[in-house]
């Protein structure tokens, strides 16, 4: 009976989940235009880089798990587009404005080597990263100092849209194979779920 | 006791863990799910322990549970939070003879805040008593400790920890830039500790000796530089601690704790640690300061986020003449080797494996081998 209980708990978040999915798509246009902040101070939104493909997904500094999977992740990303000569930019939107900064984007880069120039590690007003996050469906909540949540990318392609989706069950898909590449250039709208 | 009393206890229990799983339930009916604030999250945890420590307080080799941690933060306004954290678990330090087999629903926190700004926040309730850095970084969260159990001595005080974890009282907390980084401070006082059955008890129901505990914590955290992402800093509290054996007042003692500890993530590397110097006297009596010291150490390294080897390494030296420890029953030195991997399976679950050698003969405890498997999930 217990068992149960407690599974019920958990049960009972799955409609919100569903909802929130669907809304997804509708809300990017919007989402793509909130304002950001960008490591040399500048601000900047997601827009700037319409017409190009996108590889987004959220982090923070001082996350130790879930971020440097999710960066590592993104560099093995990087290479296959790389080799397929495949021309992307990366952005990284900060799900603690309270803490990063240009300043902070810019120490942790170059601590971890990510000195690439088509690399943008962006922070928001708490304000429009809940919403973002909301939006595009990068759930996270709060234990005190620490933001848990789950491992995300998403490719959006030339045409501003969603083209693929990373999650844990398809952590190692490459969405730069040959076809990827291709589908991703043309716009595809598909679900990598 | 009769089995009619056994049985009747044991029907007790079940139905508050039932009433209380089900009040959770009832939380989460997607009616009110799209109230911002009302979701649940939580911990849970079951591990494997291998000991070779014989008659242990903490049990025996063989299979356990953890506990099942159930954390609600509401933001009421923009000025108003609230934060609600509820561990169902079986209690391990319960004195000889004691211990129902039963598991018990504790109200580890429950702290209503006032927002005065970005940088200040004050706190009414019971909280996590800032000191350190363990106590309020990782909380009752396992999943989220790199060990599958805290540094002994700072474990909570139904585990054997020789420090006021919980506080029921007021705290002001916040942190505010300052040259390369910012401060960070935190104030509070509350109803005073007092021993229970040879456990630190923080006194839910009003503070009946009237005892006020009083302490801070003030730190600096850098965020920029070759230094950056250290917060380092120090923390002192006191309090009159009395000892009760069946109601009646043992012994007093003026507890006064000074320390320091910094925490420090330079790339995929996490070093931490923390000192306590107790300088504590009989309150009645004109006598000598007893001193003890209590400290760790901890480095880990983090691959691809997933994989991290640790060592920390404890070391507790404290006077058996000194009423405070003397009475209680984690009070005893200790010195604690540990090494161990976590493996983040997926970002909801680790997987612990610690292996420690703890050495209590000191004063007259056991020197035993630990050996413990954990599996972790958060939701």
């Amino acid at each position: 009976m217990l068992s149960l209980l407690s599974l019920g708990c958990w049960a009972s978040a799955y409609p919100r989940v569903a909802y929130a999915a669907a809304q997804a798509r509708e809300e990017l246009p919007a989402a793509m235009t909130f304002d950001w902040t960008d490591e040399q101070g500048a601000t900047t939104q997601l827009s700037r880089w319409h017409g190009k493909t996108l590889l987004v997904t959220m982090a923070y500094s001082t996350c130790r798990q879930v971020c440097s999977f999710t960066l590592h992740q993104l560099e093995e990303l990087q290479k296959s587009a790389d080799r397929v000569g495949s021309p992307i930019e990366v952005v990284v939107i900060s799900y603690d404005p309270n803490v990063d900064g240009p300043v902070t984007w810019s120490i942790y880069r170059r601590h971890h080597h990510l000195d690439r120039a088509n690399w943008h590690f962006l922070t928001g007003s708490v304000a429009n990263t809940r919403q973002f996050a909301a939006a595009l469906e990068f759930p996270y909540w709060r234990y005190d100092e620490h933001l848990v949540h789950d491992f995300k990318i998403l490719l959006i392609g030339p045409d501003g849209g969603i083209a693929k989706i990373l999650t844990w069950a398809t952590r190692n898909d490459d969405f730069f194979t040959e076809t990827a590449a291709n589908d991703a250039s043309a716009g595809v709208q598909g679900r990598n779920q | 006791m009769s089995i009619r009393m056994f049985l009747d206890q044991t029907f007790r229990a079940r139905r508050a863990v039932a009433a209380f799983l089900f009040g959770s339930f009832l939380i989460q009916t997607p009616a009110k799910a799209d109230i911002e604030g009302l979701t649940l999250h939580g911990f849970a945890d079951t591990y494997y322990t291998s000991t070779t420590e014989q008659n242990s307080p903490s049990g025996n080799s063989g299979f356990r549970l953890g506990s099942l941690d159930l954390y609600i933060a509401p933001t009421l306004t923009d000025h108003i939070r609230a934060l609600m954290e509820d561990v169902v678990e079986f209690d391990d330090w319960y004195p000889p003879g004691a211990y129902n087999g039963q598991p018990s629903i504790d109200i580890e926190r429950l702290q209503l805040g006032y927002v005065v700004s970005n940088d200040l926040t004050i706190w009414i309730g019971r909280f996590h008593t800032p000191y350190g850095y363990w106590n309020t970084a990782y909380h009752h969260g396992a999943q989220l400790q790199p060990t599958v159990q805290r540094p002994q001595f700072v474990a909570f005080e139904d585990h054997g920890g020789i420090l006021p974890a919980h506080m029921d009282g007021m705290w002001a907390s916040g942190r505010d830039s300052i040259g390369p980084g910012r401060i960070t401070y935190d104030v509070y006082f509350g109803n005073g500790q007092r021993i229970l059955d040879g456990a630190l008890d923080m006194q839910n129901e009003g503070n009946s000796d009237s005892h006020t505990a009083i302490g801070g914590r003030f730190g600096y955290e850098f965020r920029d530089g070759v230094l950056d992402s250290l917060w380092i800093g120090v923390h002192a509290f006191q309090e009159q601690v009395d000892n009760f054996v069946h109601g009646v007042v043992t012994a007093r003692t003026d507890v006064q704790v000074t320390g320091g500890f910094f925490h420090w993530t330079p790339g995929d590397w996490e070093l931490m640690s923390e000192y306590y110097g107790f300088d504590n006297r009989a309150h009645d009596e004109a006598g000598p300061r007893h001193s003890s010291t209590a400290w760790y150490a901890e480095a880990d390294y983090t691959f691809y986020g997933r994989i991290t080897p640790l060592a920390r390494v404890e070391r507790d030296s404290l006077s058996q003449t000194d009423g405070y420890f003397q009475y209680l029953q984690g009070g005893k030195s200790y010195t604690r080797d540990l090494i161990g991997v976590r493996y983040d399976l997926t970002p909801q679950t680790a997987l612990k494996l610690d292996g420690d050698h703890t050495d209590a003969t000191r004063n007259g405890g056991q020197a035993y081998h630990e050996l413990h498997f954990q599996v972790a999930v958060r939701f």
